[in-house]
Parts: structure tokens; sequence; C-alpha cells
């Protein structure tokens, strides 16, 4: 080392390296709230942020190393080349562009941020550099080739550690700001971390002679504020934009969903003002109505959508609403017709909701086409109009019928019996038994006949209560002189018990009576040599006074499957039964519908083999028809089994 | 021995009633037509009547309400018969002047215990 070459001592000016850390926060803090708005734009508008958010920050990086190496000052001129400073800025710009647009993609895998990092911490070290090459002076510069891989390796760490950090960071709008500055504190120390390590690297040997000055320029004082000024402007200003912008983007993109949501609904959705005219009209508003919206703006919805004639009612409406509040209009949804573009009419539901908004009031109208659901509501009314004709037309044609195979059973009845009564005078007794067949088979056919004609007067309504006030003890022996000779067909014995206290009933004596003898007689045809009860009692449940009939035999018994269906028209046990027992199936049927018509219940209980018990319960006074309705509604439940 | 009239327009069911009617010691009067039966019951008076109600033209309601409304002929007791065993027949049996009323096919022995019932409360007065 000659004398010329003698090592150049730096020093810090440490206010200087002060203001170059605070910088690099700075730009740290800006760099962290742009990556969010890099990630929320697209197209264009994304590519523009990224050049922007990368020119803040490459310029807040690069200045805080020129402040930097404006705080180090050697004891010879120093001049900065400035077409070399420009590239150092590129540089700087550059690498922090890269680490925007790594940072601010949907997801940021490992090698994306290793190779972000890469990239961004050689973009910083070439800034670094490059810019230490802008130096013009007469001295040599020699670096620790140590110390120089460890700066570069500092600045890759310190941008994975940054890119991790912005990333996370990227979506926080407000709140967590704490956070945030503390991150970009983090940020903005490390930067100037690798700077100082990069210039650690350096050092300086007077060489005496003169730099090529073509293109260099000195750095007073006063562009040092210049560049702190200039600085601290671009990135305030992309801060401000950011934050502005976010806010602005916030609204628009709620305005946006809004507007989606609007246009995706299946419903016609318009809003309009106090005076009725359209200003917002949706797409469905479009299929269903025909008019585009940019016909339909400012235009009054009735004066489009409703028939001439009905117009001036709504119109009407919508004034009673705003004059005088009267929601007749308004907050229900009614079914009105509505008139189409092309002319054609076609019934909606329409809701019109008024909100007071900004002084006044606007309305949204909710309109949904229904013509679909009309037509299927009047199918389903024709097919059960239909159904319920056909019903009636059944049970008319059943009661003529059944009164058509009267007439001649009536005849056949009726001679069979005249001639047993001249036969038995005669004394040709085997005529009389074959007489006495043919009058049972037409008897047989003749209930046959009244239970289908009884059956089909109750499913047309004809059937009507005749309540009158009996005796029930009177009633139970005219029952069981009638029943006897059934109860004799099987070798059955009857056991009849009528409690003392039964006394009087007012209800129709014929359905009773007839609701006896089915039960009876079923008890009998399904009883072999076993016995038969009729227990007759009054008690009192839910201060009502109720007559209990109880029907008892040892008989076959009803099996599970068989319970089901025991009540229901037609139904038998099975055709093997109807085959040995006879009978159409309609006895309990027509029992239970009886017991019905007079408020009571039945119930039974059985077990195959065994034999069965049903008992009903009819009230000692039946309500007349009016009262029964509004009983039926449900207000007293079946007394307890 | 009490005269009937019995009214009916099936010819078996006429028949066959008017007979064993006889057979019970009635003297029967029959006629096919309403019109017919309120004619004969003009001219014969008799004890008591049969009346069918579903007959061609005028049917049992309307010659019922004829012979009601006549001073010669309201004080006899008429029986409706009817195949259509319904609640509102039996109403109009009793609206038009019906004294008793009963469904076909007859049950001839409670037929018979009508006519009697009718016949003794009609000499008590």
């Amino acid at each position: 080392m000659n004398g010329n070459e003698m090592a150049l001592i730096g020093s810090y000016d440490y206010r200087l390296v002060s203001l170059s850390v605070l910088i690099a926060v700075f730009a740290s803090y800006v760099a962290l709230d742009l990556a969010g708005r890099v990630t929320a734009a697209r197209g264009r508008l994304r590519f523009a942020w990224l050049l922007g958010g990368g020119a803040a920050m490459g310029t807040g990086i690069w200045s805080m190393h020129y402040i930097g190496m404006l705080a180090f000052s050697l004891p010879v001129p120093v001049l900065y080349d400035w077409p070399t400073v420009l590239v150092s800025f590129l540089a700087a710009v550059f690498a922090s562009a890269s680490a925007l647009f790594v940072v601010s993609r949907p997801r940021m895998k490992l090698h994306h941020a290793l190779a972000g990092s890469v990239i961004m911490g050689s973009g910083i070290a070439t800034m670094h550099y490059t810019g230490m090459e802008a130096m013009r002076l007469p001295a040599m510069c020699h670096y620790s080739t140590a110390l120089v891989t460890l700066s570069v390796v500092l600045a890759i760490v310190i941008a994975l550690v940054a890119l991790c950090l912005t990333f996370y960071f990227r979506n926080v709008v407000r709140g967590k700001w704490l956070q945030k500055s503390a991150c970009a504190s983090l940020m903005g120390a490390a930067i100037p971390v690798m700077h100082y390590t990069g210039m650690a690297a350096a050092s300086f040997t007077y060489t005496g002679v003169a730099p090529n000055v073509s293109h260099a320029v000195s750095v007073s004082s006063l562009g040092i504020v210049g560049i702190t000024v200039v600085t601290s402007m671009i990135l305030g200003l992309a801060m401000i934009t950011s934050l502005v912008d976010r806010r602005f983007s916030a609204l628009e993109s709620s305005e946006e969903r809004l507007r989606l949501i609007f246009n995706t609904a299946l419903d016609a959705v318009v809003t309009l003002n106090a005076e009725g005219r359209i200003t917002n009209w949706n797409s469905e508003a479009e299929r269903t109505f025909g008019w585009p919206p940019r016909e339909a703006f400012g235009q009054q919805l009735f004066e489009m959508i409703i028939p001439t004639r009905d117009r001036a009612s709504h119109e009407e409406g919508l004034l009673r609403f705003l004059n005088t509040g009267e929601e007749e209009v308004v907050r229900q949804r009614v079914e009105i017709t509505a008139l189409h573009r092309d002319g054609h009419e076609f019934p909606v539901e329409l809701a019109i909701a008024p909100v007071h908004f900004g002084g006044q009031w606007i309305f949204t109208a909710f309109i949904r086409d229904i013509t679909q659901h009309k037509r299927a509501q009047e199918e389903l009314l024709a097919a059960k109009d239909g159904a319920e004709a056909a019903n009636r037309a059944k049970s008319v044609f059943l009661a003529k019928m059944s009164h058509e195979l009267r007439t001649p059973l009536n005849a056949i009845i009726g001679y069979s019996e005249m001639l047993e009564e001249e036969t038995s005078e005669t004394g040709k007794v085997e005529s009389v038994q074959d007489l006495r067949k043919i009058q049972a088979a037409g008897k047989h056919l003749l209930s046959l006949i009244n239970d289908v004609l009884d059956l089909s007067k109750i499913e047309a309504g004809k059937m009507g209560l005749q309540l009158e006030t009996f005796v029930v003890a009177g009633l139970i022996d005219q029952i069981v002189s009638t029943i006897q000779s059934t109860v004799a067909k099987n070798k059955n014995t009857l056991q009849v018990r009528v409690a003392e206290n039964v006394g009087e009933m007012s209800a129709d004596s014929t359905k009773v009576r007839q609701i006896l003898l089915n039960l009876l007689s079923n008890a009998c045809k399904f009883t072999d040599h076993g016995t038969i009860g009729l227990n007759v009692s009054r008690n009192t449940m839910d201060d009502r006074e109720w007559l209990q009939f109880q029907v008892s035999d040892t008989g076959i018994g009803i099996t599970e499957e068989q319970k089901a269906a025991l009540f229901q028209d037609f139904s038998q046990a099975d055709t093997s039964i109807s085959r040995k027992y006879g009978g159409t199936g309609l006895g309990l049927a027509i029992t239970d519908r009886f017991v019905q018509m007079m408020d009571g219940y039945i119930s039974f209980e059985s077990e195959a083999g065994k034999g069965s018990t049903f008992t009903v319960w009819l009230p000692a006074q039946a309500a007349s028809e009016q009262h029964r309705r509004v009983h039926s509604s449900g207000e007293f439940s079946a007394p307890a089994l | 021995m009490p005269k009937l009239l019995l009214i009916e327009d099936n010819e078996m069911n006429r028949d066959m009633l008017s007979r064993r009617l006889q057979r019970n010691g009635y003297t029967i009067l029959t006629a096919e037509t309403g019109e017919q039966g309120v004619i004969l019951a003009r001219m014969e008076l008799p004890d008591l009547i049969l009346m069918d109600i579903t007959l061609p033209q005028m049917d049992g309601w309307e010659a019922t309400r004829l012979l009601k409304t006549d001073e010669r002929t309201r004080h006899i007791p008429i029986i409706a018969l009817t195949a259509r065993a319904l609640v509102s027949d039996q109403a109009m049996a009793f609206e038009v002047g019906c004294n008793d009323y009963d469904t076909k096919p007859v049950d001839f022995a409670r037929l018979t215990e009508k006519i009697r019932d009718l016949l003794v409360e009609k000499e008590s007065q």
C-alpha cells in the first residue's frame, strides 16, 4: 500500500441513519397496505396497482438506501453517477413489484414464497450494490466476501419474513393496526440491517485518482431533504390512495353484491320513487313483463304492468298510503292481473314494501308470475270437483239401484210369505220349509241392499238424525226379542245385563237399534256353541252422561292383521270369511258411521280364537246437528277405554 | 169389516198386498194411480188408505194433500208406503198429513199392527 493508498474511515450521521430506518418502516407499512389492494384488484387495474405499489415501495427502499448512504460520510468528496443510481432505483422497484405479485396471489405456496424472497432479496442486494457502484470518489471500494454474502443472505431471509408477514396481513383493513404497525416496524428495521451489513462489507482506500464525473451529481443537505420529502409524499400518496380506494371498493363490492342478488332473484323486483316511477328493474322483471330496463326506468309502474281498467284503483291506493298511511295496497301480498308488454294478461302476486329513506317514501315491489301456480290450482280444483261429483253420482246410483232392487224383492218376499201362510193352512209341510228358505234368502238380500243404501245415504250426506227420548231398557227388550232367533241358530246363549240406572236417553233410536243389532248379529255369526253378552250401563265422564253398550262373544275373534281395516267399507277379514259367514262387510262400517253421527265412540278388544268385545259409548243426550258441528272441532276427547 | 183402499202402481205388490190383507179380514179397494185413488176415496170413503208414494203423474204426496184438504176425506187415516227409506221422506209424510209411515218391502206383521192401531184410534174418536 503506497502513501496515496490509505484506508478511509467513514463515519455515520446517526440522525440520517434514524431517518433511513423510519423511511424503511413507513415503506413497509405502505407495502403491507398495498398488498391487500393488489389482491383485491383484477385485470388491468391489478397490473396498475402492482406497478404503482412496486414504485412506491421501491422508492421507499431506495430512499432508505440513499439516506443511509448519505448518513455515511467519508473524508473525501463523494459524487453519484445518476444513470447508475437510476438502475439501482429500477432494481428496487422491480424487487418490490415481484414481492407484491407473490403476496397478492390467492394462495402462497412455500416454493412461491421462496422464489419471491430470492427475487426480492436479490433485487434489494442488486439495488444496494449498484447504488454503491454509483459512488464517484477518489477511492477504491473493497468488499469483504463473507459480509457481502451475509448481507445477501440477510436480504433474502428478510424478504421471506416480509413476504410471509405481508401475506398474512394483506386483508386486514381496519383494526389490528397495532399488529400491522409492529409488523411494519419489524420489516422496516430488517431492511436497514441488510443495508448496514452491506456497508460494513465495504472498505474504502484512498487512490487520489479523480473519478469519472461526466454523469455525476453531488448530494447536498437540500438534496437529502428533497429525497425525504418526495419519498414521504409518494409513500403517503400511495397509502392514502389505497385507503380511499379500499373504502370505495368495499362500497362498490357491496353494491355489486346487491345488484347480483337483485338480478338473480326469481321474482321480479322493482323499486319505485315516491311518485311511483321505476328506479330499478331487475332481470326477472324484464323476463316477466317484456320491458327492458332502459325502457322501464322512469315509467309509472302501474301504467306499465296493470291493465287500464284496474290502474286507477292501484294508483289511488298508493296515493292514499302516501297521504294517510293507509296500508291498503302495501305491506301485503295480493293477487292481481298484470299486463305484459305484448298485451296479454296474466295473474301475478304483488307485494309492495314501503321504505322511508332520505326524507321520503320509496317502494320495493316484489312481483311473481303465478300463471303456472294458478293453472295447477284450477286443475286441482277441477279434479276435486270431478271426484266429488263422481262420488255423488256413485251414491245416487247406489241409492237408485237399491231402490230398483227392492221393488221386485218386495214381491218375492211378500208372495213367499203369503204362500207360506196359505200352504201351512193346507198342511203341506215340505213346501212351507222351501218357502221359508226363499223368504230367508230374500230377507238376507234385502238386508244387504239396505246396508248398501244406508252407506250410500251416509256418503251422500242424506242421512240425518231423528232424535227422540226413549227408555233404554225398552229398546234393549225389543232388540233381544229380534235377535233371539239369530242367537239360537249357532246354539249360542245370550246373557243380557242392563244396569238399573240406565234410564232414558235422547238419540236416534233406529240407529241405536241398528248399531246393537249389527254388533249382536256379528257376535252370533262368528260364535258357535258360545256365549253372547250384552251389557248396558250409564256413566258420567267429562261432565257428560254416557251410555255404554258392550257386546261380547266367545267366538273366532279378530287377528292383528284384520284389526286395522275393521271399520272400513267392504272389509271382511278375508274372502273365506264372506263365503262361510256371508255379509257384505258393510255392517261395522255403518255401525261406526252411526256411532260417529251421534257423537259417540266405538272400540273393540279381541283375541283370535277367544272372542271379541265391542264397546259403544253414546251420549245420553245426543246434541242437535248444529251443536255437534261445534263439538266435532275437537272440544272434548274420547272417554278413556 | 174394515174397508181399506190400497193405492199402488206396481201390479205384483198391489196383488200380493191386497190378497194378504183380504186373508186377514179386510175388504180391499185398489187403485193404480193417484188420480184414481183420490176419486175412489171420495166415492167409497174407506176406513183407511195405504198410499204408495212413487206413483206416475200425481204422486202419493199430492194425492194425500188433496184428500187431507177435502172435508169429506180428511178424517180417513193414511199410511204412506215408500221404498225410499230417507229421513226426508218420513218428514214429508207427516208434513202432508199422513197418519203413519212405513217402508217397502213391508214387514206384514208390523203393517197390520199399524192398520189396527189407526183403526182403533179412529173408532175412539
